[in-house]
């Protein structure tokens, strides 16, 4: 290598390194995240897993007293909890996080603090949860929390509440990592780089980031009000106070089902771009795959009510659930066989991750074959609650998640530590793996179709379940020990594994285009990519970035620099500054767990404490932009603009996508509506109509007036009219605290929020609208000084505050018409 | 030659969106219809409620026959091989995939109509 280009390689260590010893934890670059998430969730992992080896112990034979009836109750709570939320997903992310980077030949995601952000909020999150067993209160609701039994009234004291915080904070963990995620994949892709020379990973990253902004918010608001419920008495879920149980049900499977397609998809992606480079030849067919990825997203939303089969719907209404769900395994078949077709004509060698790749397809498949059979609506009823649904859900989650997982661990082991695993060791912990996961499991369907209840502690003797239990038992301690080999030779490989400083297996993606293990900014120069397999059509790139010959290869700047490209042409726009190491996202993530813990304290003080210091704090984050001059050098003859003289810059694209969890709460918001006017009990409510007098109309009007006075403001910016602008967007702000000071305290003005959900319903997006009011402000009081700042683009800044005023308008014209208009019509 | 397309993501959702349409329409219609009892309405000997759906049906099979016909129209030549080229071939082939595998599920929902008696 030449002397510039380690000069080069020693600038950009210097440029994005990490702080040594505890200041670490201020680093935000996406390798040092993802590998959190990844640790972190392996560590939860293996917490979840000794709770269902308590669980197994205790059901190996009939009438066993090892543990009591309400601890078992907590322990599976908190085995499916932990799996689901502070595991499956947050490890999935984890890997996301880590590898869409380096995939799409960049240096890091476009919002590295909202990363870290997320990873904070998750560890938080988990830790919140787990406290509950510290604090003597574990949950014991099961996984998915069912109202009524969660409400007040049945579950008195603190348990819940750990479930409903911790389980929220580590998913607006999962919805930060969506949004950059999915704004680095569309508008972060190397030069070349278009839409159809995507590695397949970054597309099911892309639909799989889609579906987490649509599908938890959900859960998020079903979570929000239950909690509401159980702190203030405002009767969501209550029928005697028309509230409807159902509707928790209906909000937490508009997460859940799609959950389960988040968790299997990620893994179905690495797969895709783990088992071409194995057996040494492309995809059989992208285009397909691409089509089928996309397909089994969407279908995955209309299969919620499958998992509501027995709670007295229309029977026509679920055979339109049956029919989705018997649907969705066309697209889920395209993906398979596509895989198999992958490998059909090759004669690979038999490597650890392509032993975990039959262990996918043999696993995956007898779970999807389970899955169409409870889809039947018939047929479900027969086994609802029972252990064969325990055994077709993990058959789905190991097979479609874990055995990816292990596959990719493998695969990219050496990305992370630069050295290799032991053969051996993976073989073995493979093989007891795969056997003892389906002696536990295979034998568990006919322990569900002897009618073996699902959450029930013990067993008697004489109803013929004894041997499958102990089968089940001991293959569940066979799986235990399988995890352990697994892990011992993660944790060896580190001090014994054969070093391995270039990528091993012959890959054709540019996450293997950098040496081992990889650093800290990825590529020495951003590669031009003129095909879907570059490293293969073009064996000469790596060394033609590392020698610089790309773009960006410069550190004399000192900042932190990526390329922005346009999303469907992946030409470069203009390039980005991201931030260094900063305290900044932990501090954030603390408030926002300071926000939860002063409900689960009832300190509510501490919770509004919390909630505007998180708005100060945030706001701070917008504040803080560099001075940048116009143009720079990208390298290659290509001169761009920096990244605050663009009218859309990344922060444009970050606030554009984190709309649409937004706007899924407010319409779930709606749903709630709608569904109590339909099915609810106790409606239409009691209490009068809201009334429509002169101070919702005035606040009306000023929400009106005040985008208007947002689009007069950019307008004289346009033209250079400083002052008038900011005079116009200083009018805006105090018109949006008009809206809220009396047209949304008139709203709810005599309306009682805990005598019937109405009321209840009727604070809940007053709160709601006036939270997002409350950030519109703050949106404006940083944008205020920093407009007219020399030499920045004047739509820059007030672009993004006008995609989130105008949209949260538009959102609350919506809410408010439905509150006051519809009543008048029904 | 082919004009490269200007956002291909988008119309990659038409076909989706309308089977998510229809899916979310066909529920809805049959809980407002169940509450507000309009099976006891005969249409042509067939009760309200699956007349509704059945239109509703017709008219989602109807939009993404059009979008499976635009979108297989919509590939270029095979004998185009520059850079714009290829990439309308692939989106036209993905939205005619996605137009394909909406009009399968649409379908099959809707035979679920014409067995099954609504409000039951």
């Amino acid at each position: 290598m030449s002397a510039g280009a380690e000069r080069l390689r020693a600038g950009l260590d210097r440029i994005w390194g990490n702080q040594p010893g505890w200041r670490a934890l201020s680093a935000v670059n996406h390798s040092v995240v993802g590998r959190r998430f990844i640790v972190t969730g392996m560590v939860f992992f293996v917490i979840g897993g000794l709770l269902s080896m308590l669980l197994r112990t205790q059901l190996a034979v009939a009438g066993n007293d090892f543990i009591d009836r309400d601890t078992y109750n907590a322990l599976f709570t908190l085995h499916g909890t932990t799996m689901m939320f502070l595991f499956a997903v947050p490890i999935l992310e984890g890997f996301a996080v880590y590898l869409i980077p380096k995939l799409i030949g960049t240096r890091d995601l476009l919002f590295p603090r909202l990363g870290a952000y997320g990873y904070w909020c998750y560890l938080f999150g988990g830790l919140l949860l787990y406290a509950s067993v510290l604090a003597d209160a574990m949950p014991d609701g099961g996984w998915f929390m069912y109202t009524p039994l969660t409400g007040p009234a049945f579950t008195p004291g603190k348990s819940a509440d750990f479930w409903l915080l911790g389980v929220t904070l580590a998913e607006v963990s999962a919805v930060s990592a969506a949004v950059e995620l999915v704004a680095t994949i569309l508008v972060g892709r190397a030069p070349g780089m278009t839409l159809r020379r995507m590695p397949i990973f970054a597309w099911y990253m892309l639909v799989v980031g889609f579906m987490i902004l649509l599908g938890f918010p959900p859960l998020i608001l079903g979570s929000v009000l239950l909690e509401l419920e159980r702190a203030f008495g405002m009767p969501f879920y209550d029928a005697g106070a028309g509230g409807d149980p159902l509707l928790w049900q209906h909000l937490f499977w508009l997460f859940g089902h799609p959950e389960v397609y988040i968790i299997f998809l990620p893994g179905a992606g690495m797969l895709a771009t783990i088992v071409p480079v194995l057996v040494q030849r492309p995809l059989a067919s992208y285009t397909w795959l691409v089509i089928a990825v996309t397909a089994t997203g969407f279908l995955s939303f209309g299969l919620w009510v499958h998992h509501m089969y027995a709670t007295g719907l229309p029977y026509l209404a679920l055979s339109f659930f049956a029919a989705a769900s018997m649907a969705v395994a066309v697209p889920t078949g395209i993906q398979i066989f596509t895989l198999i077709a992958t490998l059909w004509p090759s004669r690979p060698k038999l490597s650890v991750p392509l032993l975990y790749v039959f262990g996918f397809f043999f696993i995956f498949v007898l779970g999807g074959l389970t899955g169409v059979m409870v889809a039947l609506v018939p047929f479900d009823w027969q086994v609802h609650d029972t252990h064969f649904v325990v055994a077709h859900m993990h058959y789905v989650l190991i097979g479609g998640m874990l055995f990816p997982l292990f596959a990719a661990i493998y695969y990219w082991l050496p990305h992370f530590s630069g050295r290799l695993p032991s053969q051996r060791l993976g073989y073995i912990g493979f093989w007891l793996l795969f056997i003892g996961f389906n002696l536990t499991f295979l034998v568990m369907h006919l322990t569900g179709l002897l009618g073996m209840p699902r959450r029930v502690y013990t067993y008697s003797a004489n109803l013929g379940l004894e041997w499958a239990n102990l089968v089940s038992t001991v293959g569940g301690f066979v799986t235990s020990i399988g995890v352990a080999a697994v892990l011992l030779d993660l944790l060896l490989h580190l001090r014994f594994g054969q070093v391995c400083r270039s990528d091993p297996w012959k890959a054709d993606t540019l996450d293997w285009a950098m040496p081992l293990p990889a650093p800290v900014y990825n590529f020495v120069s951003i590669p031009r990519v003129d095909s879907r397999m570059p490293l293969w059509d073009k064996p000469g790139l790596t060394a033609e970035q590392l020698a610089g010959d790309h773009y960006l290869a410069s550190a004399s700047r000192g900042w932190r620099e990526i390329l922005v490209s346009d999303p469907t042409s992946a030409e470069p726009t203009q390039v980005a500054v991201v931030p260094g190491n900063t305290w900044s996202p932990l501090l954030l993530a603390a408030l926002t767990a300071a926000i939860f813990i002063g409900f689960l304290l009832s300190a509510y003080w501490l919770s509004v404490l919390a909630l505007l210091a998180v708005v100060v704090v945030a706001a701070g984050w917008g504040w803080r932009r560099p001075r940048l001059p116009p143009l720079v050098d990208a390298g290659r003859g290509l001169t761009l603009p920096y990244h605050t003289h663009h009218p859309r810059p990344p922060g444009w694209w970050g606030t554009l996508f984190s709309l649409l969890p937004d706007a899924t709460i407010g319409l779930s918001l709606l749903f709630a509506y709608f569904y109590y006017w339909t099915v609810g009990p106790g409606w239409p409510p009691p209490e009068p109509v809201l009334a429509m007098d002169w101070r919702v109309v005035l606040g009306l009007t000023a929400l009106v007036g005040a985008s208007a006075l947002l689009v007069a403001a950019r307008r004289a910016l346009a033209v250079q009219r400083v002052r008038r602008a900011r005079l116009s967007l200083a009018l805006g702000a105090a018109m949006l605290v008009l809206f809220s000071a009396v047209g949304l305290v008139a709203l709810v003005d005599g309306v009682a929020a805990s005598a019937h959900a109405y009321g209840a319903l009727v604070w809940a997006v007053a709160g709601w609208l006036g939270l997002h009011k409350l950030g519109c402000v703050a949106m404006a009081l940083v944008a205020l000084p920093a407009l007219g700042r020399p030499g920045d683009e004047p739509r820059s800044l007030l672009g993004i505050v006008a995609l989130f005023w105008h949209y949260s308008a538009l959102q609350s014209l919506l809410l408010l018409a439905a509150l006051l208009v519809f009543p008048r019509f029904a | 030659m082919s004009k490269p397309t200007k956002r291909p993501l988008i119309p990659l959702l038409f076909a989706p969106l309308i089977w998510g349409a229809h899916f979310a329409g066909a529920y809805a219609l049959l809980s407002i219809g169940c509450a507000l009892r309009w099976q006891a309405q005969q249409w042509l000997g067939v009760d309200l409620i699956r007349c509704l759906l059945a239109v509703l049906t017709l008219a989602a099979v109807g939009i993404l026959g059009a979008l499976l016909v635009q979108a297989w129209r919509a590939s270029p030549a095979a004998t185009e091989t520059d850079e714009p080229a290829q990439a309308a071939r692939f989106f036209a082939r993905v939205n005619a995939g996605l137009a394909l595998l909406s009009l399968i599920a649409v379908l099959w929902l809707g035979s679920a109509i014409a067995m099954m008696p609504p409000c039951i």
